[in-house]
């Protein structure tokens, strides 16, 4: 049986009806969600919760900066939280849905204008709702020589949505938030700030320099609630003259240091420039395979098992993905350097060429390190099947020694509670992001709690030793703060309280509220 | 999942130029494929089938309700799937219906552009180790029907249903037959979700059922119909 829509926390009835009449007044009736079967799709989440645990009072969906605005002085008046979201396309993390049960979702996905995209100057500022998969269609329809930089879910994605939980793609562009340039914030007491240069009146350099003047403050509107982003500048990259994407394979499990330590020098000096990624044999097979036509058991699938499966697929243990860009005359030098050093740490290393019959798993990732989009990861949702995912996303040095640790402790964790090692590392400049998906069935309410229980055990036992998530899911949030530890937590907390004392945007978001709160079931 | 122009995968784009012809096949050779080309003739509903050992089974079960048109894309393509929603909803009027029966991964992608074009589900089927339906009040009743027809088949299963609104159960006819051609879950479930596409189901009891038996593989699957 389906719980009715909850009211927000500490709202009347009278008064919620009062309020989604200004609201339906400022954005039309059906621009105010609040029937149960159209608010049914904001509760779906792949996480390991109970999804009526996060079930939003209802949704609104503005199309311009002032009614965002406008919006702002209705919660502060009814003291009704809100909960941004772009497209909400988060699957991972907690999808469209908000931390605490009966916030409003603020649906951004009609403000999805391209505002504007320099092919000279390689920038483009965009509203919040716009999609990778627009911003791709502009770019071919107008024939422009740019790259997008893409994450995985990148059609259905977007661009401000991903910047703002920091997250990553594959090019050289891989680090969203560093190429990210200007914003436009509503603030919650419904004041438009415009970072960087923004606020210079008639000025062309809003999306060129990120610093402007003073404090740089858009940081702070990255995986938080202080203000609701509504536009976001950031810089294309430029389609280089050649491209060359490669792998390289190793056999066994503990190459993972070899492969690491190899790629580190070479990242570091920019000759492999871009966030590649090295994944385990057993994610390369789960993007293709389902499990119950590998292995019928329950715990977790057998190395002997995972050895045999990566035969039959011709993958690695690890397998680097990465490339260079530049000129064929670039590349050639930094290719000797590259098939030098990886010969050398015993790995196998491939090219386009040496795909015979053509190879999925890398035409995919030769896809996503040029900007272009695909959903053949997804593949990984059948795995299990049962629509149950969640990322576990540790911060590694980039380091061999660090990674064997990392990988060693995550599989015995994953291990006790029956989950498979399905994990890959995204390279960046000095770090690695550890990213482990815990791929359960949502519909086996025990596999669900243990996927819970799993993820917890796997926050504490990390973080007792140091490590910790860049990014993590809804039901998490309060956990990962007290991670990061009080002064931070308490900092952020007074943040909150001067900007938002009425605590109307995404309570709960990253662990911030105005006040102590417990988000735990 | 695609080719080199994010393009609808093989099987589809030679669907759409037998289809369509002449220009049309020039725009799908070309990577353009002309949507319209997979549009269902009138009378007909479209099936969208997603590559899993159970289309056929699913498509025997729609057949039997009425005539329809399927569509086999192994993986769907985001962009394609979302100018394939656009052009249903802009060539017919509102309340084209699709059925389906799509992979977790292709669910979740469909469901996503679903929602951005503001269509909707009548009625969505889970079916793993068991079968979840969720449904609206003009399409109450699939768990009892499914357990029905698989009752009759002598096969376990365990089957529940929620419904959006529902105060509190109450007690209704007795469940649709199943075709006699249909045989496993895959194709009681479809023939249902015919009726209920084609305006001819009788909404019945929301409940949980289970009968201790052998079933059938399911996979990890989705059924459903869309509203667009």
């Amino acid at each position: 049986m389906d719980q009715p829509t909850p009211l927000p926390e500490g709202l009347s009835a009278g008064d919620f009806t009062r309020a989604l009449e200004r609201f339906r007044a400022i954005l039309g009736p059906d621009n105010v969600v609040v029937e149960p079967e159209r608010v049914a799709p904001y509760k779906k989440i792949m996480i390991p919760v109970d999804e009526e645990r996060l079930a939003p009072a209802g949704a609104l969906m503005p199309k311009t900066t002032e009614q965002v605005q406008a919006i702002m002085t209705v919660c502060n008046q009814y003291r009704i939280p809100v909960w941004p979201i772009s497209t909400g396309r988060n699957f991972g993390y907690g999808s469209a849905a908000p931390a605490s049960r009966g916030q409003m979702v603020l649906d951004l996905r009609r403000m999805n204008r391209i505002i504007e995209v320099d092919p000279e100057l390689c920038t483009a500022l965009v509203e919040a709702g716009v999609t990778y998969q627009q911003l791709a269609d502009y770019i071919k329809q107008h024939d422009l020589p740019l790259w997008l930089d893409t994450p995985m879910p990148a059609p259905v994605a977007s661009p401000v949505g991903n910047t703002l939980d920091r997250g990553v793609g594959y090019t050289p562009y891989g680090e969203h938030f560093l190429f990210q340039c200007g914003m436009e914030v509503v603030m919650p007491d419904g004041q438009l700030l415009r970072t960087g240069m923004g606020s210079i009146p008639n000025s062309n350099t809003w999306q060129v320099f990120k610093w402007g003047y003073g404090p740089y403050l858009d940081g702070l509107f990255t995986q938080s609630n202080f203000g609701v982003v509504t536009k976001m500048g950031f810089w294309l990259m430029p389609k280089p003259p050649a491209y060359k994407p490669f792998v390289v394979r190793y056999p066994r499990q503990q190459d993972i240091a070899k492969a690491i330590d190899t790629i580190r020098p070479l990242r570091i000096a920019q000759i492999i420039p871009n966030a590649g990624t090295v994944s385990n044999g057993l994610w390369e097979v789960a993007v293709l395979e389902k499990r119950e036509d590998v292995f019928d058991q329950d715990g977790q699938i057998p190395d002997g098992l995972v050895r045999e499966l990566i035969a039959k697929h011709n993958v690695g243990a690890w397998n680097v993905y990465a490339a260079l860009y530049g000129t064929p005359e670039q590349i050639a030098v930094n290719w000797k350097i590259v098939t030098q050093a990886f010969a050398a740490s015993g790995g196998e290393v491939l090219t386009e060429e040496d795909m015979t019959h053509g190879d999925p798993l890398f035409q995919y990732r030769k896809d996503m390190m040029s900007g272009t989009m695909s959903m053949r990861e997804f593949g990984l949702y059948n795995w299990r099947g049962g629509g149950g995912s969640t990322w576990f996303a540790p911060v590694s040095q980039s380091r061999g020694s660090e990674t064997i640790k990392q990988m060693a402790l995550a599989k015995d964790i994953l291990r006790d509670f029956g989950f498979d090692y399905i994990a890959l590392f995204i390279i960046g400049w000095r770090d690695m992001h550890h990213i482990v998906d815990i791929l359960y069935d949502r519909s086996d309410s025990a596999q669900r709690q243990k996927a819970y229980d799993c993820y917890k055990e796997l926050l504490e036992q990390f973080s007792r030793r140091g490590y910790a998530v860049y990014r993590t899911n809804l039901a998490f949030m309060d956990q990962v703060a007290d991670i990061y530890g009080p002064v931070k937590k308490s900092v952020n907390q007074r943040l909150k309280r001067a900007l938002d004392p009425n605590g109307i945007i995404a309570p709960g978001k990253s662990g911030i509220h105005i006040q102590e709160h417990r988000n735990r079931p | 999942m695609t080719g080199p122009a994010d393009g609808l995968p093989r099987r589809a784009i030679l669907k759409g130029i037998y289809a369509a012809g002449g220009m049309a096949a020039a725009g799908a050779l070309a990577g353009f494929t002309p949507l319209s080309a997979f549009a269902a003739p009138a009378g007909r509903l479209t099936l969208l089938l997603g590559g899993s050992p159970h289309d056929e089974a699913f498509l025997t079960g729609a057949r039997a309700i009425a005539p329809v048109e399927p569509l086999t894309p192994p993986l769907l393509s985001a962009r394609d799937l979302g100018r394939f929603l656009d052009e249903q909803a802009h060539r017919r009027a509102s309340g084209q219906h699709l059925i389906g029966l799509l992979d977790d991964a292709s669910f979740i992608v469909f469901q996503e552009i679903l929602h951005a074009r503001r269509a909707r589900f009548l009625v969505t089927g889970h079916h793993a180790r068991q079968h979840r339906f969720t449904s609206l009040a003009q399409s109450r009743g699939m768990a009892a029907a499914l357990a029905a027809g698989l009752a009759r088949q002598g096969l376990g299963y365990r089957i529940t249903e929620k419904s959006f609104g529902i105060i509190n159960e109450t007690a209704s006819a007795p469940p649709p037959a199943s075709p006699a051609s249909c045989h496993d879950w895959a194709s009681i479930t479809a023939a249902h979700l015919a009726r209920l596409a084609a305006g001819n189901w009788r909404t019945g009891t929301v409940g949980a059922f289970q009968q201790v038996g052998r079933a059938g593989g399911q996979g990890a699957l989705v059924s459903f119909v869309a509203e667009l």
